[in-house]
């Protein structure tokens, strides 16, 4: 058999070398960072923090940040309706910093002046902001991202996360749980066994989850939080203590009086008493503070406390606590949590970035630069169901399974005739279908016309290592797939989103097709580079002469088509190839399995 | 794809046997999952991330089945083509009026001494145990349709124990 040429695996490796991060959308600060030997923030005016407020200026600009200027109208907190309906939103919409249009049930929209954008393009917007600094500072177009969500997050939150990703230019390697990231980012993956409590006091939420390890595999056991506590909570305390006593404040607005209020609360933080820019000279002292938060941090304490029993442990049996998020600088957090848990409490990493620096050793990991053998088993965070007969909810798959998972249900008809099934997808714990989430409802067509309970519809649920849903269906007597309709329930189909794809790209059109081909260049790359390294195991025995050929010419095709700079035409090539090598692939995925299952010796290798 | 039609055990590359090595078994799926799992394939073609995806939840979906006895004992009837309609059930007279005694105590948890509950479910734990001694015997034996009839009772006691347990926490 003749030898395929192959390039110097050493040129090759460096050039596969993938520029990816990770990225912390949070609800009041975000942070991207990516991982090499050590993590490497992407700062924006000098801060690792970068507030995810978007500003909308007069002349249609928008930008990312803070802003001081008054002609802006600023956008913050959107994560907080992010895969939200119109109806969930009705008891939180009197609270929230921005008017909503409400006409579409399904995806409230943000009024801003006549135009109106759904929370998932905000969302983009910030996004967006992220990549360009990162892509700027490191002047090198970015080729993926791990991006976090609360674990609590259902579908749809997360399909609508998954999506502003792709609307702001990024491919999603992952996303992933914040507390599992802020677990990876303390290195607990690799041999720790054991329960943790992930605390996670945010700026303008709180969130406790209970997390079990065992040996590289993550189950999230529970989680409790509440969405509107927080710093800014902390800052409004003492806000209201300057007023209460009366203090004379000059005429600072009511933004810079916020600013004070957090500094005084970070120098309290550090020191035993700070003290307030005004002529007055007043201080506040610790004693004071820890009076004033008391209660705040209290609630929180009993959050944790709920959290711990209903994941079913005892508080003796949480091996550690891991700190996260800027308020937990504050000491007294800390006193309280080790007076009420008797276990050690880690915080050495800045709690600010210490779910960043989860997702971007995950990142490096998957993308391939880390080649670290660490593997995360995440577990479905709420189960899923179906509607049956009475608005009752069917659970298909319990909470807590590790994804991925497929489950297969078969469904029938109940009338003569019928040719169209209706499915309604639900996620969450509760019976009643009116209490859970909502995920799609889908209908089955085409399904041919026989006796009611004849027909035989297989549908299988596919759930990926994201966590997010897809749904296949075969008619079983007939042998033919039943076409399904999956309308996404955050409120857009494919099609919009791919528009506002383009017509978010229209300005910049050759900034876009130059992204188009660059990543056109590094998927065939990688593809190229696969398949290489394939054949050169194990190609002269699973291959005969013919086969090799074929697979050869298609991948030597592929590496002329890289050349032409026609990015179409090199997508077009690396399909072809993966057509090409389908059955290869398949043999070898068998073969492994083979010599795992043949391999009598198998307990002596793990 | 031919490992998607293994049953079980031979995935996993165990006997079938109604009681496993559990810690076997999580020594087994880890190293499945390290061999299969999607982020392993995170750089590979398309096609290869979709088999990925397939074999990891199916490797999922078999450590779930094996991990948990009921479904491990399920699956070994299912693959030994034993069906019976899920609507049939046991018709044990003795086994009913068991039940009935059993739901009984649950109710009347409130008035029991520590010691009547501690003997009580000491008493249910013996007959989860004696039922699995049974189905090992049946399933020796080749004797499915005995094996579902214990089985019945299996999950009655298994689901007794977790509620006694549960009542007592909530008082």
């Amino acid at each position: 058999m003749s030898l395929i040429q192959i390039s110097d695996p050493e040129s090759t490796e460096t050039n596969l070398k993938k520029f990816v991060v990770g990225i912390d959308l949070g609800t009041t600060n975000s942070l991207i960072a990516s991982r090499d030997n050590k993590v490497k923030f992407y700062t924006d005016k000098d801060s690792t923090m970068i507030s995810s407020i978007v500003n909308f200026l007069p002349d249609n600009k928008v930008t990312v940040g803070k802003s001081n200027s008054t002609d802006v109208y600023s956008i913050a907190s959107i994560k907080r309706i992010i895969g939200l309906t119109c109806d969930e939103l009705k008891n939180t919409i009197k609270k929230l910093p921005f008017e909503l249009d409400m006409s579409n049930e399904k995806l409230p929209l943000i009024k801003i002046g006549k135009n109106k954008l759904s929370p998932i393009e905000i969302s983009a917007h910030i996004l967006r902001h992220l990549r360009e600094i990162a892509e700027h500072q490191e002047n090198k177009t970015l080729d993926g991202a791990v991006i976090t969500v609360p674990a609590y997050f259902n579908d749809i939150q997360r399909q609508a996360t998954k999506k502003a990703a792709e609307l702001a230019g990024i491919k999603v390697l992952r996303l992933l749980n914040e507390p599992t990231a802020a677990a990876i980012a303390y290195g607990l993956e690799t041999n720790e066994t054991g329960n943790f409590v992930i605390y996670d006091l945010g700026g303008g939420t709180f969130d406790v989850s209970i997390l079990n390890l065992d040996k590289g595999v993550f189950k999230v056991l529970s989680t409790d939080g509440n969405t509107s506590l927080g710093g800014d909570d902390i800052d409004n305390l003492i806000i209201d203590w300057l007023t209460k006593n009366k203090i004379a404040i000059e005429s600072f607005n009511k933004y810079s009086l916020k600013d004070i209020a957090c500094s005084v609360k970070e120098n309290l933080s550090t020191g035993k008493e700070a003290s307030f820019p005004f002529k007055n000279k007043t201080t506040m002292n610790v004693e004071t503070f820890n009076k004033l938060i008391r209660s705040l941090i209290n609630s929180t304490i009993e959050m944790t406390k709920d959290a711990i029993k209903r994941s079913g442990l005892k508080s003796n049996e949480i091996k550690n606590i891991i700190l996260v998020g800027g308020s937990t600088r504050i000491p007294l957090i800390k006193k309280l949590l080790q007076e009420n848990f008797d276990c050690e409490i880690l915080s050495n990493i800045d709690p600010d970035h210490v779910v960043v620096e989860g997702a971007s050793i995950q990142a490096s990991i998957l993308s391939g630069n880390n080649k670290e053998n660490i593997l995360l088993l995440d577990v479905l965070p709420l189960s899923l169901g179906i509607e049956t007969y009475g608005g009752l909810s069917e659970k298909i798959i319990p909470r807590n399974t590790p994804i991925p998972i497929a489950a297969t249900k078969t469904f029938t008809t109940f009338k003569d005739g019928q040719t169209k099934l209706l499915i309604h997808v639900i996620q969450g714990e509760r019976e009643l279908v009116s209490d859970c989430k909502s995920l799609s409802n889908f209908t089955l067509t085409d399904i041919p016309p026989m006796v009611a309970g004849a027909t035989r519809i297989k549908v299988q649920f596919q759930i990926d290592v994201d966590g997010l849903l897809s749904v296949l269906a075969k008619e079983e007597t007939s042998g033919n797939s039943a076409r399904i309709e999956v309308k996404p329930s955050y409120g857009m189909d494919e099609k919009e989103i791919s528009n506002m794809i383009e017509d978010s790209n229209k300005s910049a059109e050759s900034d876009m097709n130059s992204r188009k081909l660059n990543e056109s260049k590094v998927e065939a790359e990688r593809v190229i580079y696969a398949l290489t390294e394939a054949l050169k195991k194990d190609g002269d025995r699973l291959l005969d002469k013919n086969e090799f050929e074929t697979i050869k010419s298609s991948l030597e095709h592929l590496k002329k088509k890289i050349k032409t700079n026609d990015s179409d035409e090199i997508l077009l090539a690396i399909k072809d190839l993966e057509k090409n090598s389908e059955f290869y692939v398949e043999r070898r995925m068998n073969r492994s399995i083979k010599s795992f299952i043949a391999g009598k010796g198998i307990d002596d290798i793990i | 794809m031919d490992i998607l039609k293994k049953n079980y055990f031979d995935l996993f590359g165990i006997e079938v046997e109604i009681e496993i090595n559990i810690s076997s078994l999580n020594k087994k799926y880890s190293y499945l999952q390290q061999q299969f799992h999607p982020d392993k394939y995170a750089n590979s073609s398309n096609h290869e991330k979709l088999l990925a995806l397939q074999i990891s939840s199916y490797i999922n979906d078999g450590y779930k089945t094996l991990g948990d006895l009921i479904k491990r004992i399920e699956y070994i009837l299912k693959i030994n083509n034993f069906y019976k309609d899920e609507a049939e059930t046991l018709k044990d007279n003795n086994f009913l009026l068991e039940q009935i005694e059993y739901n009984e105590f649950i109710d009347d948890l409130k008035n029991k001494s520590d010691e009547e509950i501690d003997s009580y479910r000491k008493n249910i734990l013996k007959k989860v145990s004696s039922t699995i001694n049974h189905i090992t015997e049946a399933f020796d034996n080749k004797s499915l349709e005995e094996m579902w009839n214990y089985l019945a009772k299996l999950r009655f006691y298994i689901k007794h124990v977790n509620e006694l347990n549960d009542t007592i926490n909530k008082i």
